[in-house]
C-alpha cells in the first residue's frame, strides 16, 4: 500500500527545522574548530594554522586557574545536585499522591521557584548567607542555588509520572500483601495502566507470591477492579459509566475493566 | 481503633516524604526571597553591606533614575520580541514533530537533535557566536565575500541584536518541549474527522491545533519570559557592556555589593514577572496539564 503524498506544508516546516538544527549547532561546532587554533591565533577566524597548543595551555599549571580543581568541584556539585534531585523528588512525587496539608502550597512554591528569576534568588542567597556570616562555597550556598532550579523539574516530571500511574496497581500489592517498600520495588515498574488490564496486574506481582497463592491473587486482583469500577459508578452519573455501574453485582471480567480504564471520559475518574 | 492509626500514619509518612524537598525550599527559596524583601528597606555604607533599618531610600533611588526606565523599556522589549520569535518557532517545529512526522523513532531521534545543545553550558553557547559575528567574524566574511556589504558590520556582535539571537538560541527549546507535550496529547481522531469534512492543512491548524495547544503555548512563555526577564549572563557576554538589561543592572549592583539596592530592583523586576506570569496562568491551570 503507498502512503498518501506528504502535504507541502511537510517540506517547508522540514526545510524550517533543518534551519533551526544549523542555527543550534553552527555556533558549537564553530568553537570546536577553533579548539585546534594555532599558537599564534585567537578565537576568531581564520585558523592560524592547526594545533593542539591551547590543549596544552589549558592543562598547563597555573596558566589560566586550577582546572582540574574546577573539573572536581563541577563533577562533585553536579553529582550532588543529581542524587538530591531524583531522591527529593522522588520522594515528594509520592507524598502528593496522597492529600496532606499544604500540598498546594508546597507545589506552588515550587513553580515559583522554577520561574523565579535566578538572579533575585541568588541574592536572597547571597543575602542570608552574609547576615549569618557564613561563607559562601560551592558545597552549601551554590548547591542550594542548583538545587532551587533543578527540584522543581524532578517535582514536575515526578508528578506527571504518578499521575499516569494507576493507583489500583499500588493497591492490588498491598493487597497481596506487598508492604511500604515492597510495593514501591514492585509495583512502579510498571506505570502504563492501558496495557494491563486485571490479569496480567497479578501476575506482575509474582515475586510476591507463592505458586499455590497466585490463582487466588488473580481473583482478588479483578475483584478490586471490579470494586473500583463499582464504587466508581455509583458517584458518577456520566453517561460512559451508567453502562458499566449494571455490572453491579457481578465480578467484572478483567476485559470490562480495560473498557473501564479505558473509556472513561468523565472528570472524575479516579 | 486500627484503622484511625492506619490512617495518622499514612499522614505522617506522606509529611516525611515531603518534608526533603520542602526543607530545601524553605531554606534557600522561600526564606532569601523574604529577605530580599526585607533587604530591600535596609540601608547601606560602604564598608557595610547590609545595615537593618526601615528606609523606602532605595526605591526612591531606583524609580529616581532615567537608566532604571531604560532598562526595563530594553528588557521589556527583549520579552516581547523573543516570546514573538520563540512562539512562532516553536509552534511550528513541534507541529511538525507532533504532526507531520510518521514514527515514533524520527520523533524521537529529532527531538533529541534540538535538545542536545540544551545540556550544554549557557556560558559555552553564548561565548560560541563570537567568532560568528565579530568584526573579523564568519558572517561578516560572507557578507562581504558576497558583495552584500561595503565593510564589515558592527552591529551584528556586542548589540541588542546580538543579545535577541542568543535568547532565541536558548530558549527556543522551552517553547518546543511544552507545546509538543500538549500536541501529542490531541485526540488524532479530531483532525481525521476535520480532514473527512474537508478542512485544510491550515484549516485543521487553525481550529484544531491550535486552539489545543493553548496551554503548551502558556508553559513555554511562562518558562521564556522568565528567563529573559532574569538574564543576566547573555545581556553580558552577547551585549558586551553595550546592552543594559534588568538582570545585569542587580548583577552590577552585587558586584559592588551594594545589596540593598540590588534587592529593591529586585523586588520591581519580581513584580513585573510576576504580573505578567499571573495573566498566563489565567489562560492554564498548570497542575492539570500533567
Amino acid at each position: 500500500m503507498r502512503r498518501p503524498a506528504r502535504p507541502p506544508i511537510f517540506y517547508a516546516l522540514a526545510v524550517l527545522v533543518g534551519l533551526l538544527v544549523v542555527f543550534l549547532y553552527g555556533p558549537i561546532a564553530t568553537v570546536v574548530v577553533l579548539a585546534f587554533q594555532g599558537k599564534e591565533g585567537g578565537l576568531v577566524f581564520p585558523m592560524n594554522g592547526i594545533s593542539l597548543h591551547w590543549f596544552g595551555e589549558l592543562f598547563r599549571p597555573q596558566s589560566i586557574g586550577d582546572i582540574w580543581g574546577a573539573f572536581d568541584r563541577s563533577i562533585a556539585l553536579g553529582a550532588i545536585v543529581m542524587a538530591a534531585t531524583v531522591l527529593f523528588s522522588f520522594l515528594a512525587g509520592l507524598a502528593f499522591r496522597r492529600r496532606f496539608f499544604g500540598a498546594t502550597l508546597l507545589f506552588y512554591i515550587a513553580v515559583a521557584s522554577l520561574v523565579m528569576p535566578s538572579v533575585v534568588v541568588s541574592l536572597g542567597i547571597g543575602s542570608m548567607f552574609e547576615i549569618l556570616g557564613i561563607e559562601r562555597a560551592w558545597w552549601s550556598s551554590a548547591l542550594g542555588a542548583h538545587l532551587t532550579w533543578t527540584l522543581p523539574f524532578g517535582l514536575l516530571i515526578m508528578l506527571a509520572v504518578f499521575n499516569r500511574f494507576n493507583p489500583a496497581y499500588e493497591e492490588a500489592a498491598r493487597d497481596l500483601g506487598a508492604r511500604g517498600w515492597q510495593t514501591i520495588r514492585y509495583g512502579y515498574r510498571r506505570a502504563d495502566h492501558r496495557s494491563e488490564p486485571g490479569r496480567s496486574c497479578a501476575v506482575r506481582f509474582h515475586p510476591l507470591l507463592r505458586r499455590d497463592r497466585a490463582n487466588l491473587a488473580i481473583r482478588r486482583c479483578i475483584e478490586h477492579a471490579a470494586a473500583r469500577t463499582r464504587s466508581h459508578a455509583d458517584q458518577c452519573h456520566h453517561p460512559s459509566h451508567l453502562r458499566l455501574g449494571c455490572d453491579d453485582d457481578r465480578v467484572v471480567s478483567s476485559r470490562h475493566w480495560r473498557l473501564f480504564v479505558g473509556g472513561c471520559r468523565c472528570p472524575r475518574t479516579p | 481503633m486500627k484503622r484511625l492509626s492506619c490512617a495518622v500514619n499514612h499522614r505522617v509518612v506522606a509529611y516525611l516524604e515531603a518534608l526533603p524537598l520542602a526543607a530545601v525550599f524553605l531554606g534557600f527559596f522561600v526564606f532569601p526571597i523574604a529577605l530580599v524583601v526585607a533587604v530591600s528597606f535596609f540601608r547601606y555604607e560602604t564598608y557595610q553591606i547590609l545595615i537593618p533599618g526601615f528606609t523606602l531610600d532605595n526605591f526612591r533611588e531606583v524609580f529616581s533614575e532615567a537608566v532604571t526606565y531604560r532598562t526595563y523599556m530594553i528588557t521589556l522589549k527583549f520579552c516581547a520580541i523573543v516570546w514573538a520569535i520563540t512562539s512562532v518557532l516553536g509552534f511550528f517545529i513541534a507541529y511538525f514533530l507532533a504532526f507531520q512526522l510518521r514514527s515514533r523513532t524520527s520523533q524521537t531521534v529529532l527531538l533529541l537533535i534540538c535538545s542536545i545543545p540544551f545540556w550544554t553550558s549557557v556560558v559555552i553557547r553564548m561565548i560560541a557566536w563570537i567568532p560568528l559575528l565579530g568584526r573579523n567574524g564568519l558572517v561578516n566574511r560572507m557578507l562581504l565575500g558576497v558583495g552584500a556589504v561595503e565593510e564589515p558590520q558592527e552591529w551584528l556582535l556586542y548589540s541588542q541584536f546580538a543579545v535577541i539571537l542568543g535568547y532565541v538560541h536558548l530558549y527556543t527549546l522551552m517553547m518546543i518541549v511544552p507545546i509538543f507535550n500538549s500536541m501529542m496529547r490531541i485526540d488524532r481522531s479530531l483532525i481525521e474527522a476535520a480532514t473527512d469534512a474537508g478542512a485544510s492543512t491550515f484549516q485543521v491548524l487553525q481550529t484544531i491545533v491550535l486552539p489545543l495547544s493553548k496551554t503548551g503555548i502558556a508553559i513555554g512563555s511562562i518558562f521564556v519570559i522568565a528567563m529573559v526577564m532574569g538574564d543576566f549572563v547573555t545581556a553580558d557576554v552577547l551585549g558586551g557592556g553595550q546592552v543594559a538589561s534588568v538582570g545585569k543592572q542587580i548583577a552590577t549592583q552585587l558586584s559592588y555589593l551594594q545589596f540593598p539596592p540590588a534587592a529593591a530592583n529586585a523586588m520591581i523586576l519580581l513584580l513585573a514577572v510576576i504580573v505578567m506570569i499571573a495573566l498566563l496562568v489565567r489562560v492554564v491551570d498548570i497542575r492539570k496539564e500533567l
